[in-house]
């Protein structure tokens, strides 16, 4: 099964390594850890599978793809139950991007599990015209 | 801070933002809400009501004119008082109002038309008071240089 970033419905921006995700619907607001921003970044390149995102927690942290298996399930788990992510079609063709890899071995060093925090919904935002 | 300014992005007649204080009165005022979409630098014209980050606050303000990196802002109802920002700090521009239950866009003659308005008055009341100040400089500056005129501290006695 293929998943991929929910982008018709969420935002983000990645600060410090680390991105920040709003959801349009819900207005909720979550941070990603280094090791979840890692896997975020693949699942807003294209669609992949949780072997594509062990594969790139690999690439990232230069471990071996299947010790991260049940961080990736309970990242994907975490994820889609707050539609983040939802499942996609495979992609035509190979997508895999050496060169976003070899930019995310260069910037990630110690591996914590990927974990992901809700902080809330954020309220009507106010224009200030003061 | 980065949150909101994602909530920016993603806002819509649904997920309208309100806007408060009375700087941009009559078009905008308190209570009012308001979408406002990302916009790139080169689509931003004169006239438009835009968006930025200015410490923690969102101000919005009407676009008076435009630099490669800059925008001079303006309110309508603060007639002498400047703003200013630099490209990165603008977040968006305001694409449509409602009040009183109803919606306007910026393509809707009544937005177009306060446009105008705003334009108007800030040529009337900052262009060409600006424009005159800056001639009576100029040709003081010349009538001096022509000896026609002494130079304010020596007419003035030196004080």
């Amino acid at each position: 099964m293929h998943y991929r970033a929910n982008i018709e419905k969420v935002v983000w921006r990645i600060v410090d390594g680390e991105a920040v995700l709003v959801h349009a619907d819900t207005s909720a607001y979550y941070g990603l850890n280094a090791t979840a921003t890692c896997a975020w970044e693949a699942l807003v390149s294209a669609a992949v599978t949780r072997e594509d995102l062990g594969r790139r927690l690999s690439a990232c942290y230069g471990r071996d793809a299947d010790t991260f298996r049940s961080d990736v399930d309970a990242l994907v788990a975490t994820l889609a139950a707050e539609s983040l992510i939802v499942e996609a079609p495979a992609p035509m063709g190979d997508e895999t991007d050496d060169s976003r890899t070899r930019d995310a071995r260069r910037s990630h060093n110690g591996y914590e599990p990927p974990a992901l925090s809700r902080f809330g919904e954020l309220e009507k935002l106010v224009l200030s015209g003061e | 801070m980065i949150a909101k300014e994602l909530q920016l992005s993603i806002s819509s007649e649904s997920k309208a933002l309100y806007f408060h204080g009375m700087s941009m009165h009559p078009f905008l005022v308190e209570g009012d809400e308001v979408v406002v979409e990302p916009v790139g630098w080169p689509d931003i014209r004169i006239g438009d009501i835009v968006t930025y980050r200015f410490e923690d606050k969102f101000p919005t303000r009407r676009v008076v004119s435009k630099t490669a990196d800059r925008v001079r802002l303006w309110c309508e109802n603060w007639p002498d008082r400047r703003f200013g920002a630099s490209r990165s700090d603008v977040l968006g521009r305001a694409v449509a109002r409602k009040r009183d239950g109803r919606w306007i866009t910026r393509h809707d003659s009544e937005w177009r038309a306060a446009r105008r308005a705003a334009l108007s008055l800030y040529v009337r009341r900052v262009l060409i008071p600006d424009s005159l100040w800056g001639l009576r400089r100029a040709a003081g500056t010349l009538a001096r240089r022509l000896g026609l005129r002494r130079a304010r501290r020596i007419a003035s006695g030196g004080r």
